[in-house]
């Protein structure tokens, strides 16, 4: 039994079928126009008056072939071209900006040495040491130049109290720095 | 070239501008690949999409990819994948719209409830075979749906499209075939369904 079954043994061959609509026959001309579209052969026409399977195919690959012309219809808008290319080069750009970025992460390996380890922490500790050493001049010049003005405003005191209020240094608690 | 040749003249030279566009060496192809296969893509996605902030996003995500992946990452094909990437970020789109549509059928009844003047419902009637269609397409066999893609909404080629997919040009045939009998078996099923 190697031949091919009878018509009647296989229904979708057979060409005058009718009841379900769902199993259409497998015709050559059904495939090749339901792929290449255009107008109905006219042997095909024929069959679909008695074949309700192959009628109810062609109607929905006739709407198939509707929906896809109708989309083959839709009209790009005038400037989506160039809103589209415009994204794209900002987009490449902050890629390539990010990726420089990423360059750089990438040289700070972790498996640096103990030396190299100490090195690195000394340069960014070093910032930090200068600031504080240049702090700590400014604070001391500051304490510095704060305490002379006090020395110089004493003796200036004195000075006035030594000739003014108390010239023949008697009295309590005078205080005799010229002298 | 022929569909860049039939745009209009300030877009060719907005396409042709890419070429000058400051961007770095490494990134030179992704231009090259813009200038060559954008129109098509563009074109593929509008019609799969229908919207211009939808086109936009998928156009940026496929660049953003061809980034991500470098010219040693794309592999020999970098047409295809271009394509293909733009494809699959158009028809993740179009089910992220079914699932969300899924949630808002109250709205669409109380729609088709309301009375329209007859112009009305061509339009819409219109508009939903479009969405009928795109959905369909989305739910085909992957392999199928790239080539109903490029064929029919990218316009072009056997070759072309053969091209594109890495396949031969009789495989693409077939896959169109094949392709419109589902889409057929998948429209009727939602008519009658």
């Amino acid at each position: 039994m190697t031949g091919n079954p009878p018509a009647e043994a296989n229904p979708r061959l057979d060409d005058s079928r009718g009841g379900d609509d769902r199993v259409s026959c497998r015709r050559g001309d059904l495939a090749k126009w339901s792929a290449e579209g255009g107008p109905l052969p006219a042997r095909l026409s024929r069959h679909i008056e008695r074949c309700p399977a192959c009628r109810a195919q062609v109607s929905r690959v006739n709407r198939v072939q509707a929906s896809l012309i109708l989309l083959q219809g839709q009209a790009l808008p005038p400037n989506l071209h160039a809103r589209a290319n415009g994204r794209a080069l900002r987009l490449l750009r902050r890629a390539e900006r990010a990726s420089a970025a990423a360059r750089d992460l990438l040289h700070c390996r972790p498996d640096l040495p103990y030396w190299q380890r100490i090195q690195f922490q000394i340069t960014r500790m070093s910032c930090g040491v200068a600031a504080a050493l240049l702090l700590l001049v400014i604070r001391v010049g500051v304490v510095h130049a704060a305490e002379e003005t006090r020395d110089l405003g004493e003796t200036l005191a004195a000075m006035y109290a030594d000739r003014h209020i108390n010239p023949d240094g008697h009295g309590a608690g005078g205080d005799s720095r010229l002298a | 070239m022929a569909r860049v040749a039939a745009l209009p003249l300030e877009l060719r030279s907005l396409l042709a501008s890419l070429t000058s566009a400051e961007v770095a060496e490494s990134q030179q192809w992704i231009l090259r690949l813009l200038r060559g296969q954008g129109a098509a893509v563009l074109t593929a996605l509008w019609r799969m999409l229908g919207s211009e902030a939808d086109v936009l996003d998928a156009y940026q995500t496929a660049v953003c990819r061809l980034t991500a992946r470098g010219q040693q990452g794309v592999g020999a094909n970098p047409a295809g994948y271009f394509y293909r990437i733009a494809v699959n970020a158009a028809i993740e789109t179009v089910r992220t719209r079914q699932r969300q549509k899924a949630h808002w059928p109250r709205l669409v009844e109380s729609r088709a409830s309301l009375p329209s003047p007859p112009g009305v419902m061509a339009v819409c009637d219109e508009r939903e075979a479009l969405e009928r269609m795109r959905l369909a397409i989305s739910e085909l066999p992957r392999h199928l749906r790239e080539v109903v893609i490029l064929r029919d909404l990218g316009q072009m080629q056997y070759a072309e499209v053969a091209r594109c997919l890495g396949i031969t040009a009789g495989t693409a045939r077939l896959y169109r075939r094949q392709a419109v009998i589902r889409l057929a078996e998948l429209i009727g099923e939602e008519v009658t369904g």
